[in-house]
């Protein structure tokens, strides 16, 4: 298992190309996504944590799926990663190590939302 | 399976069949030795029903042969198994104009069949190598599975048919047969095809009910007959709906019917008439057999009304959904899905940045909706999402014509590529693996557009071609008319009257049916053309063809054989007829004045004519005989009739008549 913690929570090069969006047509995009991805996350995270509370492994794999994706839009490259090594453990159903991973996706989601918060202008 | 499934249905008693006189028919048709006689009379002790048969037999036969009026006319005119048939078809009407199922609508129904039947049978008359009796009864029994299972199923199929209008109502759409498989194991085009063979109607007729609603090409291994039936019954399916449309929907339906007038190669004065007859017909039937129909609204209005319309929303929509503009050739409209909202959102942003008109669906069923409200020119879409997915959006898109020519790209996770091969299977047409770089993504687009514009020409071309199609059928049309219409009289000419002289010749010859003719001359019409000048011999020649034209009967070909040569057929008609014809046209021609320019007064004719009998070995013969007459009439004084083979004159084989 990759230690996360030593890498910065945000990949700035992500980072730079969704700056990169906005434009005189369409101004604060950064703060949209950052909004979006900050009310609709942690719901998911939830149902998530939810999932496995019921053994699962189908709705374990969906909701990290999405999260997967939604954490990789924003550059929570760390994130995202967790969220796919839970997928494959729900696509295996093999829940053995789930709950570790959830509890270390709670820790990184405040890192990456306090990083987060730092780029809302 | 189906078969057995059928004699189930069959089993319960409930199925439409045909009731009294009907049923007796059945069964007598059915039997190995029968005749023609013993179906007259059991049709004939019903007179509603033979009133019917006679008004179809007049109805369905082509201008120019006689009025049937008897029910042994018409199995003559029909032949016995058509009749047969026809009778089943209109029994089945008296006995099922209303049932147990509640939501079954009987009248839109016989209504709908009624149009179908009268548009089938107007069609083949048109266009068609088909007989438009037949063509009658196909079209008015080609919805008879609904019946059936209506009949049998009365409240099972009443709710059904309350979740359909349910469905639609919520934009659902679905196809009705697919709900009547899952409920029924058989759907209303495997029972009418069942039902249509255990009658023992034509093989040809089952077919073609079986293959018609299914929007493919018809299997090119079943016969002619079945290939040319099964296209009737496509057209006449638009024309019975369009006919029951109010005008507002007939507007919608117009594009439908355009395509209908190109496939029967008429020009749009040619095509309304056609219209407004089915119109009629439908009308007429319908007011015989109390099945309600609807006042045919004038065909060039409702065409300029979505002419109009279509042009205003092509003024609406610039980028009209089959047009890209060269202004702004690289502006696509675009559907983008994702059931995750930051993707959807970045998605988005990045093809409104490229210059794309977006439309966003968070699930595969709006996205399925939009699409073919929309019509975009590509589709972006997640695989992964629940209800429907990427996969499921594409195979349902490609189920629709619209939705064949969208691009369609799917989003791909890492770790999905691997699978990619069912994502081509489904019908995708490119893939980009998520997190995707913003560049990646304008470039598979922009392969997208490349191939959407190939499309777009592709379809411009056919178009074009299926235009110059229909012009160059219309023309041939023309032609072919025009090469056996005399241009001066509107007459049919020469050669029109030479083949319809060897298809007499050949029944007299086969079938012993009597034929005369009768020549006409034009008296001193020499003289009118060097006194009067060639335009008044002219104007003499078109007034006296009209003339002639009126004092025909219906079923009598007049034709302008040479110069001043007029030659009548009188099919099926014995020398007495033929006289009282000859005398009529003489008469008339004397007593009409014509006035052009100098010339003030009337002509006269030297008529001849003869009847084809035993003893004559040709044709030939038989015109000879006439000409021959005509010639006495000119020598005994001109403006009379003379006839040929009758005794007691100076020329043996002539004598005066009137």
């Amino acid at each position: 298992m990759t230690d996360y913690d030593d890498q910065p929570a945000l990949d700035p090069e992500v980072i730079e190309g969704l700056r990169a969006l906005e434009s005189d047509d369409a101004p604060g995009i950064m703060n949209e996504l950052v909004n979006l991805f900050l009310s609709d996350t942690p719901p998911r995270m939830e149902a998530l944590a939810a999932a496995l509370a019921q053994g699962d492994a189908r709705g374990i794999e969906e909701a990290a799926h999405s999260l997967k994706s939604s954490c990789g839009n924003l550059g929570a490259v760390g994130l995202s990663g967790i969220f796919k090594e839970i997928e494959a453990l729900g696509r295996d159903k093999c829940l053995n190590s789930v709950p570790s991973l959830v509890e270390r996706s709670n820790r990184e989601f405040e890192r990456v939302e306090s990083a987060l918060k730092n780029e809302l202008s | 399976m189906i078969s057995k499934l059928f004699e189930e249905l069959k089993n319960t008693g409930e199925l439409p069949s045909p009731t009294g006189v009907g049923m007796r028919i059945l069964c007598l048709t059915q039997s190995d030795d029968w005749e023609i006689d013993d179906l007259a009379l059991v049709i004939q002790a019903d007179q509603a029903l033979t009133g019917r048969l006679i008004k179809l037999a007049n109805s369905a036969s082509s201008n120019g042969t006689e009025t049937v009026t008897s029910v042994g006319e018409a199995s003559l005119r029909l032949g016995a198994k058509q009749l047969s048939n026809i009778a089943l078809g209109f029994t089945l009407i008296a006995g099922h104009r209303e049932g147990a199922c509640k939501q079954f609508d009987y009248d839109e129904y016989w209504s709908d069949s009624l149009a179908r039947g009268v548009a089938a049978s107007e069609l083949t008359k048109a266009i068609g190598k088909f007989e438009p009796a037949q063509a009658f009864t196909c079209g008015l029994l080609s919805r008879l599975g609904e019946l059936a299972l209506a009949s049998v199923h009365p409240s099972d199929y009443s709710d059904l048919l309350d979740d359909l209008s349910q469905g639609n109502a919520d934009g659902g759409g679905c196809d009705e047969s697919v709900l009547e498989t899952e409920r029924f194991n058989i759907n209303r085009h495997e029972v009418a095809v069942a039902m249509l063979e255990d009658w023992g109607m034509p093989t040809c007729f089952s077919e073609s009910v079986g293959s018609y609603a299914k929007n493919e090409p018809v299997e090119p291994t079943s016969s002619e007959e079945t290939k040319e039936l099964t296209r009737i019954l496509q057209l006449a399916e638009v024309i019975a709906k369009f006919c029951r449309s109010d005008s507002r929907d007939q507007v919608k339906r117009w594009s439908e019917m355009a395509e209908v007038q190109l496939r029967m190669g008429l020009d749009a004065a040619e095509f309304e008439a056609f219209c407004l007859k089915v119109g009629n017909e439908w009308q007429d039937w319908g007011g015989m057999l109390t099945i309600p129909t609807r006042r045919a609204s004038p065909l060039n209005q409702v065409r300029q009304v979505a002419e109009r319309v279509a042009q205003q929303q092509r003024k609406l929509l610039p980028n009209g959904p089959d047009l890209i503009h060269d202004n702004d050739e690289n502006k696509l409209r675009i559907i983008a899905v994702d059931d995750e909202p930051t993707s959807l959102l970045l998605l988005e942003r990045h093809l409104v940045k490229a210059g794309h008109e977006v439309i966003t669906a968070r699930d595969g069923r709006e996205a399925l909706a939009l699409a073919l409200e929309y019509n975009p020119h590509i589709v972006v879409s997640d695989w992964m999402m629940p209800d429907m997915d990427g996969l499921e959006l594409c195979r349902a898109l490609r189920r629709f014509r619209s939705g064949q020519g969208m691009y369609f790209l799917l989003l791909t996770a890492q770790g999905e590529d691997d699978r990619i091969v069912e994502g081509f299977e489904a019908g995708i047409d490119d893939y980009i693996v998520k997190p995707f770089k913003p560049r990646i993504l304008s470039a598979r687009v922009r392969a997208g557009l490349r191939v959407v514009k190939l499309q777009e020409q592709v379809e411009r071309d056919k178009k074009a071609q299926n235009e110059q199609v229909a012009k160059l059928a219309v023309m041939a049309r023309k032609l072919r008319a025009a090469a056996l219409t005399d241009p001066l009289t509107n007459l049919p000419n020469r050669r029109y009257a030479m083949q319809r002289l060897e298809e007499d010749w050949a029944l007299w010859n086969r079938e012993s049916k009597p034929m005369s003719v009768v020549m006409m001359d034009i008296d001193f019409f020499k003289r009118v053309n060097d006194e009067h000048g060639h335009d008044a011999g002219d104007e003499v020649l078109r007034q006296t063809a009209e003339v002639m034209r009126k004092a025909c009967r219906k079923g009598d070909i007049c034709a302008r054989i040479g110069g001043e040569e007029f030659l009548v057929i009188c099919t099926k008609t014995p020398m007495a007829g033929a006289i009282q014809c000859a005398e009529r046209l003489r008469a008339a021609v004397e007593a009409h004045i014509v006035k052009f320019e100098s010339f003030d007064g009337n002509v006269t004719l030297s008529v001849g004519v003869s009847e084809a009998a035993a003893g004559m070995s040709s044709l030939d013969e038989l015109l000879k005989a006439a000409d021959e007459a005509t010639y006495v009439a000119k020598q005994n004084g001109r403006n009379q009739v003379q006839v040929w083979g009758q005794a007691g004159d100076s020329t043996g084989g002539l004598s005066k008549s009137a």
